[in-house]
């Protein structure tokens, strides 16, 4: 099964003949560091944005303590990032984005 | 929660951060995931999550009961009514309640029966069909049942499908649930392009064609001219390709970085060059459900010609009826199955140079959009009637950045799949690192450049 024939051929999706794991170490440190940069990224997105994701955090269904500890943490965040006073590098962005387009 | 908000990006850097911890315990990503999908469905409306797992439960035990029990078959009818009788409720129980009312108002004996109404549960098109496949696959002894309900609650609510497709096989699922694959470069790469792609397809060409063209244009069908309403017409037929395709693509990529692999839901399908191969190419997962579960059941090809198409004219209708309970989408479907049963009887006839016949089926399909996109037959009615008319009262106005997306979307339909093949294959050469890198900046420049607010996705609806 492939999900498009542009691109290069992944591992088959099924079935213990087709497949090859690579060494145990490999396939765990390059998730690591795909992740570390993925939440690095989203964390300076978040912080040169005007974007709050407390309100989103609001939105959410009731997920309990975890849900308690994750609000708090985003409290702390938020307030951390109105102090800091950082631009709005993101809102800069899009309007450039949108008059260079002509969209928006 | 919808794919394309800065919520769903940190829902989804969060599971995939715990799925990637939990590494090769099977049992508790399973757990985690079916968690996560929840959560995820909950997020529009919790009440409705039960609603899933009744389905869940259903098939799981008719699963169990199809393969084991001597009443099988029994078992297989009565899962059957149970989950199409659960869509057919939440689908067409307001459809037909409009309807009665509008009847007897006819005679006098209007009624308010508002109260009475149901919200429609985003998503049960689509994990109601899958739970039907689940029940079917058993029965014809494709798949073996699973003892374990949390394979069959995975299956049906697995997050970056759950809402609008693609309708995924219990027989290409449920393996890779027992063997989930350690996510490599090819995998992160191929995830990477199309979630990107389906970022700018949704929130670029698909919105902006929405709010510029295609709803002003639809919203005063009788202010239009021919032109503007040729153009917003053909916008559309861009908009729910780069719509539902983009959901399409983000969803195989999300699921890519998990350790999943779907087949793909869309194949250039503009590019067709008959009606028949326009159904091959789009929402490939619903087409050949509806061949293998509807179509054949019904006869299929078996028969004389007449028979045939009383068959295709039958599932077609079906096929319209399963986007929306209206008369809109019964005349799409009926119109499409006219139209697939006359293309068998004239094509052996008259076989005509390819880019033609892409042109006719492109004309016919956009045609056809129209009902499709209309609210009711009046709206559908005024936009066929403009398409005639020299000059509009107030037509919208067709800017040059608008035309350019249309013409995009239409290109994407062209280009051969090949050009996008060397960007993958470097990216899949990347330390993880960049490949992370390049979507989280892709991200952010297509958030930048879409417009503020959300659109959902139009299959949403469905």
């Amino acid at each position: 099964m492939s999900s498009d024939p542009a691109l290069p051929p992944s591992r088959p999706a099924t079935g213990p003949a087709g497949r090859t794991r690579p060494a145990a170490g490999s396939w765990r440190r390059a998730p690591l560091a795909f992740l570390v940069t993925l939440w690095a990224a989203l964390s300076l997105a978040w912080a040169l944005s005007g974007e709050r994701f407390l309100d989103w955090a609001f939105t959410m269904p009731d997920l309990g303590p975890a849900g308690d500890g994750l609000l708090a943490l985003l409290v702390r965040a938020e307030e951390a990032k109105a102090a800091a006073g950082l631009p709005d590098l993101f809102g800069a962005l899009r309007a450039a984005l949108h008059h260079w387009t002509g969209l928006g | 929660m919808v794919f394309p908000t800065l919520q769903f990006v940190l829902f989804f850097a969060l599971v995939l951060a715990v799925d990637a911890a939990l590494g090769r315990r099977a049992g508790a990503r399973k757990a985690f995931l079916i968690a996560a999908s929840y959560v995820f469905y909950a997020a529009w409306d919790a009440r409705f999550a039960l609603l899933m797992a009744f389905a869940t439960a259903v098939a799981w035990a008719a699963g169990l009961a199809v393969h084991h029990s001597r009443h099988g078959r029994a078992a297989r009818v009565a899962a059957i009514v149970l989950l199409i009788g659960t869509l057919a409720v939440f689908k067409y129980f307001n459809f037909f309640l409009l309807s009665l009312q509008q009847l007897l108002g006819t005679w006098g004996l209007a009624r308010d029966w508002g109260w009475m109404r149901l919200i429609l549960p985003v998503g049960i098109s689509f994990y109601v069909f899958q739970a039907v496949s689940y029940v079917m696959d058993v029965a014809r002894g494709a798949i073996l049942p699973r003892r374990s309900p949390a394979d069959v609650a995975l299956y049906i609510s697995f997050f970056p499908q759950l809402v609008a497709g693609p309708i995924v096989r219990a027989a290409d699922f449920l393996p890779q649930i027992d063997r989930p694959l350690p996510v490599d470069a090819a995998m992160r790469a191929e995830a990477v392009a199309l979630i990107l792609a389906g970022l700018v397809k949704k929130m670029v060409v698909a919105n902006y064609l929405a709010v510029g063209l295609v709803d002003p244009a639809f919203a005063f069908p009788a202010a239009q001219s021919g032109l503007t309403m040729a153009t917003a017409t053909l916008a559309y037929a861009v908009q729910i390709y780069c719509d539902f395709s983009g959901y399409s693509d983000i969803a195989i990529g999300l699921a890519l970085l998990l350790g999943y692999r779907f087949a793909r839901n869309f194949d250039q399908p503009y590019r067709a060059a008959s009606l028949r191969e326009f159904w091959r190419r789009w929402h490939i997962s619903l087409s050949t459900w509806i061949r293998d579960y509807l179509y054949i059941p019904l006869g299929g090809n078996r028969g004389g010609g007449v028979r045939r198409g009383v068959v295709l004219l039958a599932t077609m209708t079906l096929a319209g009826l399963w986007h929306g309970a209206g008369w809109t989408f019964l005349l799409w479907g009926a119109a499409h199955g006219a139209g697939l049963w006359a293309e068998r009887r004239i094509a052996p006839a008259r076989a005509l140079p390819a880019p033609l016949a892409a042109g006719l089926v492109l004309a016919f399909v956009c045609l056809l959009w129209i009902p499709f996109r209309s609210p009711d037959l009046a709206t559908a009615g005024a936009a066929l009637a403009a398409l005639a008319r020299a000059e509009g009262s107030a037509p919208v106005a067709l800017a040059a950045p608008l035309l350019v997306l249309v013409a995009a979307g239409l290109a994407m339909n062209w280009l051969p799949l090949a050009w996008r093949r060397p960007l993958v294959v470097a990216l899949a050469a990347a330390p993880s690192a960049l490949q992370a890198g390049v979507l989280a900046l892709g991200t952010l420049v297509v958030f930048a450049a879409a417009q503020e607010g959300v659109a959902p996705f139009i299959y949403f609806q469905f």
